[in-house]
C-alpha cells in the first residue's frame, strides 16, 4: 500500500470512529435542550443558520413571538416557577462543539496533517426576556500556524475567550437593544461561524500589512442595535481595542424581502396559487467601519483605516447564493511610513441542498482576495454532509493561485509577481453536544 | 355532601373526557390520533399527514398541539387561526417534500380535529 493510501485510510478511520462516536451521541446543545427543538429548527446544516434561526439570536436569544404559554391541562410545576423567578434558565445552558480536520497539503513539508483539533464551550441563553447572553470559549484549539496557508486553521487559534457578551433587549421599553461585552460586531450579515466550509469567508478573516484588524473578528465593544419594523435591521457600535486609546466606529444596515421576517413570522402564502415569494428571500446588507491603530514597537505612524462592505443572500427552495464584498483603506498599514494600501476582497458562493435521503450540500465558492501586497484568486469546492443534525462531515479543496504586488506601473495598472499555486484538501468533523 | 363530591367528579371526569374530544392512540413518539376516530370525509386528509407528517418528527407534536391548544415547542396559540400558518411553516422547509394541496388537505384536517377537541 502507498504512503498516501495508507493516509486516505487513516482519515476514513477517524472519521469513522468519529461517526460512530456521534451515533452515540444522543445529546444537543444548549438552546436545543433549552426550547426542546431540534437543531433543524434555527439550522440548515449547523452551524449555518436558517432565517428563523436568524429571527431567534437577533431576538438576543429568546423564542420569537408572545411569551410561551402553558398547555391547558398541565399542572404547575414548583421547580419552573422557582428558575422563572430568580431568572436562572431552568437548564445550565452549556453545550460543547469539538471540531477536528485533516489536510492534504502538498507545498509542506508535512503533506498530511491530523493535526487540527479544537474544542470550543459554547453557553447561551436569556434571564427571563430581558437579556440574552452568549460566551464561547476555546478550551483547546491546535492547528498548523496561520501563515501555513492550509486555512483549516481558525483565525483565532488560541486558548481564549473568543465571545462573551449580554444583550439587554429592548432597553428602558424602547425596541433598541443593548450588547456588550467581547462579540463580532453587527458587520457582515453572517457571523463567523454561519458557514458550511471549513475555510473562512475572505471578506471576514483577510488583513492588511501588520494591521491586526478583520472584519469577522470578536471586538471588546458596546453595541445598539434593533429591528425597524419587521424586515429592517439597523446596528451601530464602538470598540475598544485592547492598548489603544481611540475608539473606533462601526454602523451596519439590513433589509430583507421575502421569506421569514426578523420576528420570525413567517410569509403569506396563498395555499390555493403559486407566487414566486412563497420561496424566495433576498436579504442585502451594508456596513462601514472606522478605526485607527498603533503599534510602537513597530513604528511610529498610526493607521487609519476604513471597512465598508456589501453583502447579499439569495435563498429559494434548495439554493443558496451569498455575494459579500469589501472595500478598504489603511493610510499606514505597516506603521513605518504613510503608505495608503487599498483593500478589495470579493467573494461568491452558490450552495444546493440535496436533502433527504442524504442531508448533503454541495457549494462551491469564489474569492478575489486582493489584500494591497497582493492578489489571491480562490476556488473552493466542498461537499458538507450531516449525517445526523448534530453532526457535521466536510470534504473541500482549496485551489489558491496567489501573486504578489509590485506597485503600481505608469498606466496605474497592477505589477504582479509570477504567482504560486496552492492546491489543498481537506477533511473537517466536527459535532456538538 | 357525599353525593356533593360525587357529583362534582362526575363532572370533573365528563370535562376531561370531552376535553381530550379526540381519540388517540399510543404514547410519547407512537401518538397517533385514532383513525376510527376519523370520520370518512376526512380519511384522506389522515392519509395525507400520516405520510407527510411524519417525514421529520413524529404525530405527537400535532396531537399535543390540537389536544391542548399550545403548540408543544413554541408555546404559542395553536387554534384555528394558526393551523395555516405552522402549515405553512413546515411547508417551506427546503426538505419537506410536500405539495400546497397536501399542506392544504392537513390544515382543513387540523381545524375539523380542534373543533372536536373543543367540544
Ligand atoms: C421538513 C421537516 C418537517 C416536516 C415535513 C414537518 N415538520 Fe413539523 N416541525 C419540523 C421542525 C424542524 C419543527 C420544530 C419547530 C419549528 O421549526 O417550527 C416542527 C414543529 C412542528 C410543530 C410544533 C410547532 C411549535 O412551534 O411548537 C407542529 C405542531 C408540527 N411541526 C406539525 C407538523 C405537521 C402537521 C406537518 C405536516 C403537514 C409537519 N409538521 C411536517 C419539521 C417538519
Amino acid at each position: 500500500m502507498s504512503y498516501r493510501s495508507r493516509c486516505a485510510v487513516a482519515a476514513l478511520t477517524v472519521l469513522g470512529l468519529v461517526l460512530a462516536y456521534a451515533g452515540q451521541a444522543l445529546a444537543i446543545p444548549a438552546f436545543a435542550r433549552q426550547n426542546k427543538a431540534e437543531c433543524s429548527t434555527c439550522h440548515t446544516i449547523y452551524p449555518t443558520l436558517n432565517e428563523f434561526g436568524e429571527a431567534f439570536m437577533k431576538n438576543s436569544y429568546v423564542w420569537p413571538g408572545k411569551p410561551k404559554a402553558a398547555a391547558a391541562n398541565s399542572s404547575p410545576d414548583a421547580r419552573k416557577e422557582a428558575m422563572l423567578l430568580a431568572g436562572i434558565p431552568e437548564m445550565i445552558p452549556v453545550s460543547f462543539r469539538a471540531s477536528l480536520d485533516a489536510a492534504y497539503d502538498p507545498s509542506q513539508e508535512n503533506k498530511f496533517d491530523l493535526s487540527t483539533r479544537a474544542l470550543q464551550l459554547q453557553a447561551g441563553g436569556a434571564f427571563r426576556r430581558l437579556a440574552g447572553f452568549f460566551v464561547t470559549y476555546n478550551a483547546y484549539t491546535e492547528g498548523p500556524p496561520k501563515s501555513s496557508s492550509t486555512g483549516v486553521t481558525p483565525s483565532n487559534n488560541n486558548p481564549d475567550l473568543q465571545e462573551l457578551f449580554v444583550q439587554w433587549r429592548h432597553a428602558f421599553g424602547t425596541p433598541i437593544n443593548l450588547k456588550a461585552g467581547r462579540f463580532e460586531p453587527d458587520l457582515t450579515l453572517w457571523k463567523t461561524s454561519n458557514r458550511l466550509t471549513i475555510a473562512d469567508l475572505a471578506t471576514q478573516e483577510y488583513r492588511v500589512g501588520d494591521s491586526p484588524f478583520a472584519v469577522g473578528d470578536p471586538q471588546d465593544a458596546l453595541e445598539l442595535n434593533g429591528t425597524i419594523g419587521p424586515r429592517v435591521f439597523a446596528a451601530a457600535g464602538i470598540v475598544n481595542r485592547k492598548e489603544q486609546n481611540t475608539k473606533e466606529g462601526y454602523g451596519h444596515l439590513e433589509c430583507r424581502i421575502g421569506g421569514t421576517d426578523y420576528l420570525g413570522n413567517e410569509p403569506e402564502v396563498d395555499l390555493d396559487s403559486d407566487s414566486i415569494w412563497d420561496y424566495l428571500s433576498l436579504t442585502v446588507g451594508g456596513y462601514g467601519y472606522f478605526g485607527r491603530n498603533a503599534d510602537a514597537e513597530l513604528g511610529p505612524y498610526n493607521d487609519d483605516y476604513y471597512r465598508a462592505g456589501i453583502d447579499a443572500d439569495l435563498l429559494y427552495k434548495r439554493f443558496r447564493l451569498r455575494f459579500s464584498g469589501v472595500k478598504g483603506r489603511d493610510n499606514a498599514p505597516n506603521y513605518t511610513a504613510r503608505n495608503v494600501a487599498n483593500s478589495l476582497v470579493m467573494v461568491g458562493e452558490a450552495q444546493y441542498l440535496f436533502g433527504s435521503p442524504v442531508n448533503l450540500i454541495g457549494l462551491f465558492r469564489y474569492e478575489y482576495v486582493d489584500d494591497a501586497s497582493g492578489i489571491s484568486r480562490n476556488y473552493i469546492p466542498s461537499l458538507v454532509f450531516a449525517p445526523i443534525q448534530n453532526v457535521k462531515l466536510t470534504l473541500e479543496y482549496q485551489y489558491k493561485a496567489e501573486s504578489e504586488h509590485l506597485g503600481r506601473t505608469d498606466s496605474n495598472d497592477i505589477a504582479l509577481l509570477p504567482g504560486t499555486i496552492n492546491r489543498i484538501g481537506l477533511i473537517g468533523a466536527s459535532f456538538s453536544f | 355532601m357525599k353525593t356533593l363530591i360525587t357529583a362534582l367528579l362526575l363532572v370533573g371526569i365528563c370535562a376531561t373526557t370531552s376535553f381530550a374530544g379526540i381519540r388517540t392512540l399510543g404514547r410519547g413518539a407512537t401518538l397517533t390520533f385514532d383513525p376510527a376516530g376519523i370520520p370518512p370525509a376526512y380519511k384522506k386528509n389522515f392519509e395525507i399527514m400520516r405520510v407527510r407528517c411524519v417525514k421529520c418528527h413524529t404525530l405527537e407534536r400535532a396531537v399535543v398541539a390540537i389536544q391542548t391548544g399550545v403548540a408543544p415547542i413554541s408555546g404559542q396559540p395553536f387554534d384555528r387561526g394558526a393551523t395555516r400558518a405552522y402549515g405553512i411553516k413546515m411547508l417551506r422547509k427546503p426538505d419537506s417534500n410536500m405539495s400546497k394541496q397536501e399542506v392544504k388537505s392537513v390544515v382543513e384536517l387540523m381545524n375539523y380535529l380542534l373543533d372536536q377537541a373543543a367540544r
